[in-house]
This record gives C-alpha cells, sequence and structure tokens, in this order.
C-alpha cells in the first residue's frame, strides 16, 4: 500500500503521511495516532520508506557559483523560507562556476550525507548526474538549460525575459539594439529570446561580447567607454545590459561623458538585482523571480524524499516579468501594468 | 437537499467564494461549522502575496479589494488544512501560476496537502498577463487546464470573468478541457474614484470590484454559460442572500458562492441564508435543488423572438 492509499484510509492527506515518518512531532499527536495505526494495519513498514531512514539528518545542500550576486542570495531564502518550515538545515558551498570544484564539492555532500541537493547554474554533465542517481541522491537543477528532460528542473525562463524586453524595445522605435553579453548557461536562451523579437521585426541585433566576469558595475562603466569611444553613426540606440548593476555602471559613464539616457541612449536590463532600486534613471528592466526559483526548487526536492512521486522528471519553468522604468524613453505612467 | 457538483456530493448549494473570509483554519472553519457545503481558500501562489493595508475598500456594499492572493505560502497552507475539521463539507484550493508547468506544480502540491479539488485562477482582474500568454488563445487555455486535469485525481473548476462567460470560442475550450466545473464571474477591475484636490487615484492600484453592483453581470454570465457547457456551473458575484441564490440556481447554477456579503455580516450569516433557501424549498414543496435547477432559462430569450412577443 502507498501513501496516497494510507493516506484515503486514514482520511488525512499525502502531505500528513510524509509528516508521520519524517517530521512526527510536527503532527497533531491524535493524527499521528491514526495514522500509524493505520500503517500497523496494513503491515506497512516506516522505516522502509524511501526518505525515512536513508541519512540521520536533515540537511539539504545548496551549491550556487558565486556569493557576490543578489539574485543568488535571494535564491538561497527562497530555498530557506521552504526548508525551514520542514526542519531541513542548509548549507551553501560556491563552486565559482567551475566544473572541477563542483565535483569535488559533490563529493563531499555525499560524505556528510546530505539528504540531497539544489544545483544552480550548474555545469555538471549527464555522467555526473548518472552517478548521482546511482548513489539514489535526490537533487534538482535550478536555472540550466530548459528542456532537460532526464532530470528534475526548476528555472525562469530567461529567453522569454530577453523576449520581451527586446519587444519592448522595438516598439518604443529603436532601431540600432545591441545586445550586451557574456557565454554564461543563461546565454542560448537569451540570445534565442533577443533573435524572435528582432525577426518578428524584421531587423537585426548587434552583440558585444562580455568577458568572464566582465558583467558587474565595472564591466558596465568599460562598455559604456567603448560605446562613447565608437564613431557616432556607429552607436547603439538602445542596449541590453546583462543585469542592473551592470546597467548601473552604464549609466555612470554615460552621464560623466554627457550622454542622455534615454534621449541619446536607451539602457535596459535582462535581470534585476536590489541595487537596480538606486539607478540614477529608474530602469526598465526583467524581473526575474529568484525568490521563487529557490522555493519551488526546494518543493521539488521535498517530493523527492516522498515515495508517491513518479519517477518521470518534473520541470517547472517561471516566466519573469517586465518592469518599465524611464531608461528607455517610456512616457505612460501604468504601461506596466498591461505587459 | 444534496446536489451533485464536479463529481461531488453537497449537502447544499451554498459554497463561500475565496476571499479574506476564507483566508486561514480559524475563519475556514467558520465557513464549516456554519454549514457551507464547500469553501475555497484564497488563490495561492508560489510565494506568498504581501500583504497591503488597507487591503478592502468597501461602502454602501460595493467592495475594491486589493488583496486578491493568499498571503500565505503552500507550507502555511499545509499547516492550516491539517487543522480544519471538514465533517461533511468540502475544501477546494484556488491557485495560480505564470506558465503551464508552476500551475501543475501547484495543483500537485495542493492535493497533497488535502484539498478536495482544485479552483484554477487564471483571470485575476488585478494581473491580466497571463492573458498575453497562456491564456492568448482558447487552444492555449484548453492546454493550461487540460494538464491540470491530467497531473491530478481531484476535481478541476475553473473561475472566469464575464467576458470569457460570454465568449463562445473559449467557452467551447474549457469544455473540452476535462475541467468538471466552472465558476463565474470574476472581481472586475475597477477603481473607487479619483480624489480631485490632490489628483490621486483611489486606491493606489486598480482593485477588484465586487458586491451587489455586479449581480446583474454574474446573472447573464451564468445564464450564458447555462447555453455553452455542460460543465457544473457555480456562479460567483453580488450574492447576498437566498432569493439571491434561488435566482441563479435556476439560471443554471449547481452552486452559488457568497463571498463579500460575510464581510459584512460576518460568517454565521451563512448559516441564516442556507436556513432562508431550505424554507423556501420546503415551502414551495420542492425535494431538490435540481427539480428548480435552470427552471427560469426558456423565458429568456434571443431579442429578436423578445421583440416578436412584445409586437403581439
Amino acid at each position: 500500500m502507498n501513501f496516497r492509499e494510507i493516506a484515503a484510509k486514514a482520511g488525512v492527506s499525502v502531505a500528513t503521511i510524509s509528516r508521520v515518518i519524517n517530521q512526527p512531532n510536527s503532527v497533531l499527536p491524535e493524527t499521528r495516532e491514526k495514522v500509524l495505526c493505520v500503517m500497523k494495519e496494513v503491515g506497512y513498514n516506516v522505516n522502509s520508506a524511501k526518505g525515512g531512514n536513508v541519512v540521520p539528518v536533515n540537511g539539504i545542500a545548496v551549491i550556487v557559483p558565486s556569493a557576490i550576486k543578489t539574485e543568488y542570495n535571494s535564491f538561497i531564502q527562497g530555498i530557506i523560507s521552504v526548508t525551514s518550515r520542514r526542519n531541513f538545515r542548509v548549507s551553501v558551498f560556491y563552486s565559482n562556476g567551475e566544473i572541477e570544484t563542483e565535483r569535488q564539492l559533490i563529493h563531499d555532500i555525499l560524505n556528510y550525507k546530505y539528504k540531497g541537493g539544489i544545483f544552480m547554474e550548474t555545469n555538471l554533465s549527464n555522467g555526473d548526474a548518472h552517478e548521482l542517481h546511482l548513489k539514489s541522491f535526490p537533487f534538482v537543477l535550478a536555472q540550466c538549460a530548459a528542456g532537460n528532460t532526464k532530470e528534475n528542473v526548476c528555472c525562469i525562463n530567461v529567453g522569454e525575459g530577453a523576449y520581451l524586453l527586446t519587444k519592448h524595445l522595438l516598439e518604443l522605435k529603436y532601431k540600432h539594439i545591441m545586445l550586451m553579453a557574456e557565454e554564461d548557461s543563461a546565454f542560448v536562451g537569451i540570445s534565442e529570446g533577443c533573435k524572435r523579437a528582432a525577426e518578428e521585426a524584421k531587423v537585426g541585433i548587434n552583440r558585444m561580447s562580455l568577458e568572464k566576469g566582465e558583467n558587474g558595475f565595472k564591466g558596465g562603466m568599460k562598455c559604456a567607454k567603448r560605446i562613447v569611444d565608437m564613431p557616432k553613426e556607429k552607436r547603439p540606440d538602445a542596449v541590453l545590459c546583462p543585469n542592473d548593476l551592470f546597467a548601473i555602471g552604464m549609466l555612470r559613464m554615460f552621464e560623466s561623458q554627457k550622454i542622455q539616457v534615454p534621449g541619446d541612449i536607451a539602457v535596459a536590463s535582462l535581470r534585476d538585482n536590489e541595487l537596480g532600486e538606486v539607478a540614477s534613471v529608474e530602469l526598465t528592466r526583467i524581473i526575474c523571480p529568484f525568490n521563487r526559483l529557490g522555493m519551488m526548487s526546494a518543493r521539488m526536492l521535498f517530493d523527492l524524499f516522498e515515495d508517491e512521486q513518479e519517477d518521470i522528471p518534473q520541470e517547472v519553468v517561471l516566466q519573469p516579468k517586465l518592469e518599465i522604468g524611464k531608461s528607455c524613453g517610456n512616457d505612460r505612467d501604468i504601461v506596466a501594468e498591461f505587459l | 437537499m444534496s446536489i451533485e457538483f464536479a463529481g461531488l456530493s453537497l449537502k447544499n448549494p451554498v459554497v463561500v467564494a475565496a476571499g479574506s473570509w476564507s483566508s486561514n483554519q480559524e475563519n475556514i472553519q467558520k465557513c464549516i461549522d456554519n454549514g457551507a457545503a464547500m469553501v475555497i481558500t484564497p488563490t495561492i501562489c508560489s510565494e506568498p502575496t504581501p500583504a497591503v493595508n488597507p487591503e478592502v475598500f468597501y461602502k454602501e456594499n460595493e467592495v475594491y479589494s486589493l488583496s486578491l492572493y493568499s498571503h500565505y505560502a503552500i507550507e502555511d497552507w499545509e499547516d492550516e488544512l491539517e487543522k480544519v475539521e471538514k465533517k461533511d463539507s468540502y475544501v477546494f484550493c484556488s491557485i495560480r501560476g505564470t506558465t503551464v508547468s508552476e500551475i501543475v506544480f501547484l495543483a500537485k502540491q495542493v492535493e497533497r496537502i488535502g484539498a478536495d479539488g482544485i479552483q484554477l485562477n487564471l483571470f485575476a482582474p488585478m494581473d491580466i498577463s497571463l492573458e498575453k500568454s497562456i491564456l492568448q488563445t482558447e487552444e492555449k487555455l484548453k492546454n493550461t487546464v487540460k494538464q491540470v486535469v491530467k497531473a491530478v485525481h481531484i476535481p478541476v473548476m475553473v473561475r472566469v470573468p464575464h467576458y470569457i462567460a460570454s465568449n463562445v470560442n473559449y467557452v467551447k475550450a474549457l469544455n473540452d478541457s476535462g475541467a468538471m466545473a466552472i465558476s463565474g464571474i470574476d472581481s472586475i477591475r475597477g477603481l473607487y474614484g479619483v480624489d480631485i484636490e490632490k489628483a490621486c487615484a483611489i486606491p493606489d492600484a486598480v482593485a477588484g470590484y465586487t458586491g451587489s453592483h455586479i449581480k446583474p453581470i454574474s446573472l447573464a454570465a451564468t445564464a450564458t454559460l447555462s447555453q455553452l457547457t455542460n460543465m457544473d456551473i457555480s456562479s460567483v458575484g453580488g450574492i447576498r442572500n437566498g432569493r439571491d441564490i434561488l435566482e441563479f440556481i435556476m439560471l443554471g447554477a449547481s452552486t452559488v458562492q457568497l463571498g463579500s456579503v460575510i464581510l459584512e455580516k460576518g460568517h454565521a450569516y451563512i448559516g441564516q441564508v442556507i436556513e432562508e433557501i431550505s424554507y423556501w424549498m420546503q415551502e414551495r414543496g420542492y425535494s431538490s435543488y435540481s427539480e428548480i435547477k435552470g427552471k427560469a432559462l426558456n423565458t429568456l430569450l434571443t431579442f429578436e423572438k423578445m421583440a416578436k412577443k412584445v409586437g403581439r
């Protein structure tokens, strides 16, 4: 008899059965008794339940590329808001975006007997994932390439965000849009989103490549200077920045060079963060729900701890939202609400 | 006097709509203890929605609500629902997400925590972003609902606004989606007014407008849905008393939802309304709500037929 059948027989939810096994103290004593009686009656062995006796501690390991980005902090906060409700501890590890570091971390995580893991923007190969499956280690991949049907994946559709933002700029009649992008894990989705919007409008989009680590404030300053140094006729009339911090760097450089935003050039950001709130010009940007990404990833992981889940990997995609500020020349006050 | 709804046997046709009056275990329990056959939770999203103050503007039966989604996370609802003593009533969870996969995931989550059914809240008046994505076409709407129906083992109901209730193509798409019930209407995008001295909109954001003034719109939506669908209809919008409930049933509703009136009169009013309709039914010798369901529909004519009738 499985969780669902036991739940039906005991007149409780599947979630309650899971809690009786994993967190018995969080269940009302009379409910717990009722469930245990039904389990006994049907000969269900609590200790044989998957997840019930795998690891002595309720620990979850989270790997993120770095400690710097505020979106990763938001993601971790989302995870903690879910895990804390179930009395699980979270340990955070930083991979620096390097596959070898990530492999070493996973090796350590397995040794420390964490109950499961959430890996953000991972570089792990299918072979690495297979190894984890062989060791019966439940894990969720966050913000890896959408369309990964072999693993449990939760991601924000950054491609759709790029599409919405590019389309918005094209609707505002910008003709020479430049995408500032590093070839990271989000690059393919972002460039496809921009391309889709550009093709619909029958225009092209230029790209300025960023070096690794060049997508912060200093990178924004540097790239803005490159644009300032271009002959006027070759300058873009709008730029798509990888994130708010980069956009702030650009705004700073443009201001120092007496270039007006949005009068001379529009500046838009493909990924929000808290610092964007202090930009000298209110930014038009894509709001990426990293807190929600963390919450959903944690819930997916908890699903894997329960014996009831189907074997088919789940993929949950979250939609980003366009927030219209003043940095691209919008003059309608509440238009963002309709997008 | 029970009634069949979405494959469930309800003890009466009175349902409590999603809203602040069903915001937690305590309020849901009050609804059940006062006799509601079914209670719908506020809309549960992947992350809790921050509370604003004030959440509701109220004036002479007009309600402007800025609180469309639940302030609780699913984990909170897990605790709340576990404490609810359902007795012979049912609890549906209203849910909303930004993509099909997110909505499907939420549906499975609320089933896991003990929902007896799901209400899909796809057309929220304060956030019409889904209408540019997963609801952009009839086919997309059908696919969204179909995937939710496929993912869970409990009945699925779809809540629609008045403009969808009268859209033949969208309702047909829902007919083919596998949803067992349809509820309507949603509250309407509304602003209370403008302070002309300060040149300032009231409230600060577009709200969900409801109250007795939207009852005529809701009645027309119920009558239209009765013509367009075989799904069970749960009417909502401007219902204040037993007489209103009977009117909706006579236009084809299986169940009727009380919402903002509970804000004004309190949870005990649910019991009074149930008594009122039971008394009316008994007085007139009806033994089942199915005897009056849709009874007024055949008096509703097309304009052309009405013109001929008046002409005669």
